[in-house]
């Protein structure tokens, strides 16, 4: 058997057949009328108009035959349509093409087979109405004729069908519009596009009769490569990933990104891509697995204007895609145009709004001023802050440069010069400047000036940002005015002063006064330690002082010396005190006064007062020693009145010998002058020494002076003759002070570490207001010149620095009108009272 | 030891000198030699011979000490007794003066009319 030829125009041939619809269509009697005639006719058992399509040959009408089809590698009509004159086989049993074809051997046994073509108008042969008989025949050119009439008829019918085929184009195309003005409608009523493009698409496919396909926005990459993302697309999910991919990504949109497909195909041409035997398209990119089939792609880029934005991608419909298709769809590729570009305009839109919502709030926020110029630096816009800044209004200062309206005589120049020359490169700059208000005042601004680019880069011009930093300027010259005002006190200063670091001790600053005596520049005093400049012995007062400084914060007053460059000394106050700087560095500030003249005056002050002193007793030696001797009856018996009276003189001179020994102890002990012979002894014979001395002078004031007896093994570490000194005053003030035929106590009680001896009396006892400055020169208690009783006033100012000279302390117990006790407490001396 | 009859006295105070003249021979029954300086003293003493020296520390030209020193130079004089006169009587100041050489030191001011007692008592 031979298999029958394709034909060479067998593509067409099928898309021919293929748009006349009658494939699997129901039997009609327009077609059976004629075949029932044609049998008739020619007296065969079967008439038959045979469709022949890509399998197979189809029966659109039969007569005398049962089946409705057969394969085309059977089929007689397979042969007939390859020319277009009729075709005619006597004795199929005798013809070497279909002796052996199973329609011959077997049933219907066909012998004679007559069939006259059916050709388009084209051209195309799409199939047969042929006549069949199960004996030999042969067809006079008469009946030829009448075959070849038959079919034309067949042929009118298959035409009138065609046509009919066109109204029904006509319904597509109203359809069609109906579907464009739907997803117009729908487009301008949704919020969203998208469910305009998806009923859009639902429409498309109906019309077109295809299985699925997308309406996909093309958009290009940072690289310039277009891709795709769908508005729309037929869910064709085949399992549960794509499905899930499906649902996450439908709907805000899927990209494809691939190039290498049929779509991509005809993104990359621009030009619609037809693919009807996708399976051997060499521009298909192949498939996932599980896709389902694709028999046939049509991919339609879509432009609006002369941008490309959309594509229409669509899939299996039966026969495939041809031309007429995209020209049928064309009102409909527009309207997709049209609503892809609206759709990203309202997009683009929708995003310019919100960005715009946020910098108007921004700008209308900002108490900042902002000037927005064009390349020239001319202004352009400005906002509220600026006029609020500079006083100006948009309408004063567009065109303008701002710089000729703001700046004067206090604006720096240099700063000028630096925006200028910033702004000649196209650079931004960020300044501090004096800008003047519209109303003359100055002011002072930060400007931050950057430079504004389009999309390509390309400077459009440049907007600034102005912040008033008048404030923060005035606060800052404060601040230096102060500091300044701080620095010039701290160099004029006549007193040193120094700041150290706490931990290392190293000079962070330090004023000309302090390096003055010292001899020393500045930078060869700094680099020195400590020590260099503080003599070893003062090392356990500088440990004292250091830990005053730990504990309290502070130091001093505490004099010591210091050492010169020459290596000479000089005296030194300091006082101190711990301090932060703001990065919570821990400092000591230091005032070193030089007290060197200080030191000179009190030493010219005290050798004064010794000098005073030795020259007042040198007279007073005589005067004593003359009134003694006529006192003492050395030249003769006096009158009684001149005994009198000399007695009063030879008293005062007494009094004022007294005087001058106590200024000259006082000065010394000042001056530290006054030796102290310290020795460990009992206590008890110092007090029984003391009440011996000074019994005849309580005797004169009538007192009674009493020893309380006291613990034999109490021992002092004392200089015998000053603690007698000291007992002495405290005993004869108490004597002066005591009521005649009073009582005077002298005790003394131990504790662990010291000693007290009580004086106690029974006198008026001390007054509130004369406690305080009891133990200071020249104090008395009654400063009138009318003094009742005797005294320097210096008593108890040399018994205080006495005491204190013997490690002891002087203090007083008093209730006014109760008499007073006052006592010295003395350590308790620690050696064996046997040694 | 034999008892002191002759003092010679160095005060450049002429008050003083005239109180403690009065003090020592009407009080205390010396038998006197005054003299207004060291240099004087010096002259004077080897004739006078005296028991015991009274010397006020502080004069101008030769002090107390000075004189003393010179004196001691004086082989007849060597050996007489020497005592200070003066208001410097710190223990310390004692201690200095009597390792000078000095047999005594006599507070200033002193007292009229005990002053030969305190003598008598050197």
């Amino acid at each position: 058997m031979q298999l029958p030829p394709i034909p060479h125009d067998e593509s067409q041939r099928l898309r021919a057949l293929h748009e006349l619809n009658l494939l699997d269509s129901e039997a009609e009697e327009r077609f059976d009328r004629l075949t029932r005639l044609a049998r008739q006719t020619f007296g065969v058992p079967i008439a038959l108009v045979s469709l022949v399509d890509e399998q197979r040959q189809w029966f659109k009408s039969r007569q005398g035959l049962d089946a409705c089809e057969t394969g085309r590698d059977v089929s007689f009509c397979a042969h007939a349509i390859l020319g277009d004159d009729l075709f005619e086989v006597c004795d199929a049993s005798q013809d070497p093409r279909f002796a052996d074809n199973p329609l011959v051997t077997g049933g219907p046994q066909i012998r004679f087979y007559a069939g006259a073509p059916l050709i388009t108008a084209e051209g195309h042969g799409i199939g047969t109405l042929c006549i069949i008989d199960t004996r030999p025949h042969q067809l006079s050119s008469d009946e030829r004729r009448a075959l070849r009439d038959l079919a034309d008829l067949v042929m009118l019918e298959i035409e009138q069908a065609d046509y009919r085929q066109e109204t029904r184009g006509l319904r597509s195309a109203r359809q069609l519009t109906e579907a464009i003005s739907s997803a117009q409608v729908q487009f301008i009523r949704e919020a969203s596009p998208r469910l305009a493009f998806d009923d859009l698409l639902t429409d498309v496919l109906d019309l077109t009769v295809s299985e699925y396909g997308f309406i996909g926005e093309v958009l290009r990459s940072r690289d310039g490569a277009p891709y795709l993302k769908t508005h729309a697309i037929t869910n064709i999910a085949w399992n549960a990933e794509t499905r899930a991919f499906y649902e996450a990504n439908a709907p805000t949109g899927m990209e494809f990104h691939n190039l290498d497909t049929l779509f991509g195909a005809a993104l990359r041409g621009e030009k619609p891509v037809i693919a009807n035997d996708p399976y051997h398209d060499p521009r298909r990119g192949g498939l996932p697995e599980g896709h389902p089939a694709l028999n046939a792609f049509v991919g339609i880029p879509i432009h609006h204007g002369d941008e490309l934005v959309a594509m229409l991608g669509l899939a299996n419909r039966p026969g495939g895609y041809d031309e007429n298709l995209l020209a049928f769809l064309q009102p409909l590729l527009v309207t997709i145009g049209q609503l892809v570009a609206a759709a990203r305009a309202q997009q683009q839109h929708r995003e310019d709004q919100r960005l715009l919502r946020r910098l108007s709030r921004v700008a209308s926020e900002a108490t900042n001023g902002v000037v927005i110029t064009d390349v020239d630096g001319r202004v352009e816009w400005i906002n509220e802050g600026f006029t609020r800044l500079s006083g100006y209004t948009l309408k004063e200062i567009a065109g303008r440069r701002p710089g000729d309206l703001l700046q004067g005589a206090e604006t720096d120049p240099e700063t000028v010069a630096r925006m200028h020359s910033a702004l000649g490169r196209d650079e931004g700059f960020e300044v501090d400047v004096v800008n003047y208000h519209r109303a003359g005042t100055p002011y002072w601004v930060r400007i931050q000036c950057s430079p504004l680019e389009d999309e390509q880069g390309r400077l459009q011009g440049f907007m600034a940002i102005e912040s008033d930093i008048s404030e923060t300027k005035r606060a800052t010259h404060a601040l230096q005015a102060s500091e300044t005002r701080l620095r010039g006190l701290f160099e004029l200063s006549p007193i040193g002063i120094a700041l150290n670091d706490y931990e290392t001790g190293e000079f962070v600053d330090l004023n000309q006064a302090l390096l003055q005596p010292t001899g020393y520049r500045r930078e060869e005093f700094v680099s020195l330690s400590y020590w260099d400049v503080t003599p070893k012995e003062y090392e356990p007062q500088e440990m004292q002082q250091l830990e005053s400084l730990e504990k309290t914060g502070r130091y001093g007053p505490f004099e010591k010396e210091y050492i010169r460059k020459d290596g000479s000394r000089y005296p030194v106050l300091l006082n101190g005190m711990v301090v932060f700087d703001n990065t919570g560095r821990k400092l000591i500030w230091s005032i070193i006064e030089d007290i060197s003249e200080r030191k000179r005056i009190e030493r010219m002050k005290s050798e004064f007062i010794s000098t005073v002193s030795h020259e007042l007793r040198t007279p007073l030696t005589s005067i004593s020693g003359s009134l003694g001797l006529v006192m003492g009856g050395a030249a003769g018996s006096l009158p009684d009145k001149a005994r009198e009276m000399l007695e009063i003189a030879h008293n005062n001179s007494r009094r004022l010998g007294l005087l001058i020994n106590d200024l000259l102890d006082m000065e010394k002990l000042v001056a530290g002058k006054m030796h102290f012979a310290l020795e460990v002894q009992p206590l008890q014979s110092l007090l029984e020494q003391a009440v011996r001395d000074n019994q005849s002078y309580a005797d004169h004031f009538g007192v009674d002076l009493e020893l309380e007896p006291t613990d034999n093994e109490v021992q002092v570490n004392v200089d015998a003759s000053r603690l007698q000194q000291v007992l002495a005053n405290l005993l004869s003030n108490a004597a002066k002070f005591s009521p005649e035929g009073g009582k005077i106590m002298l005790s003394a009680s131990g504790g662990k570490e010291v000693v007290r001896i009580s004086v106690a009396d029974q006198g008026p006892g001390i007054p509130e207001e004369f406690r305080d400055r009891i133990f200071q020169k020249f104090s008395q208690a009654d400063a009138s010149d009318t003094r009742q009783k005797p005294g320097t006033g210096l008593g108890l100012a040399i018994s205080r620095e006495l005491v204190e000279h013997m490690a002891g302390n002087i203090g007083f117990e008093s209730v006014p009108g109760e008499g007073a006790t006052f006592y010295v407490e003395l350590p308790l001396a620690r050696e064996s009272h046997q040694g | 030891m034999s008892t002191v009859e002759r003092i010679l006295y160095v005060e450049d105070e002429e008050d003083i000198r005239a109180v403690a003249q009065l003090a020592l021979e009407s009080v205390g029954g010396f038998t006197l030699k005054s003299c207004a300086s060291g240099e004087e003293a010096l002259r004077e003493a080897e004739a006078f011979a005296p028991d015991l020296i009274l010397l006020d520390v502080m004069m101008p030209g030769m002090d107390g000490p000075s004189t003393l020193h010179a004196m001691r130079e004086i082989p007849a004089l060597a050996d007489v007794p020497v005592a200070f006169m003066t208001a410097k009587v710190q223990p310390t100041e004692i201690e200095y003066f009597k390792s000078l050489g000095a047999r005594e030191v006599i507070a200033k001011p002193f007292d009229p009319m005990t002053l030969a007692e305190q003598v008598r008592s050197i």
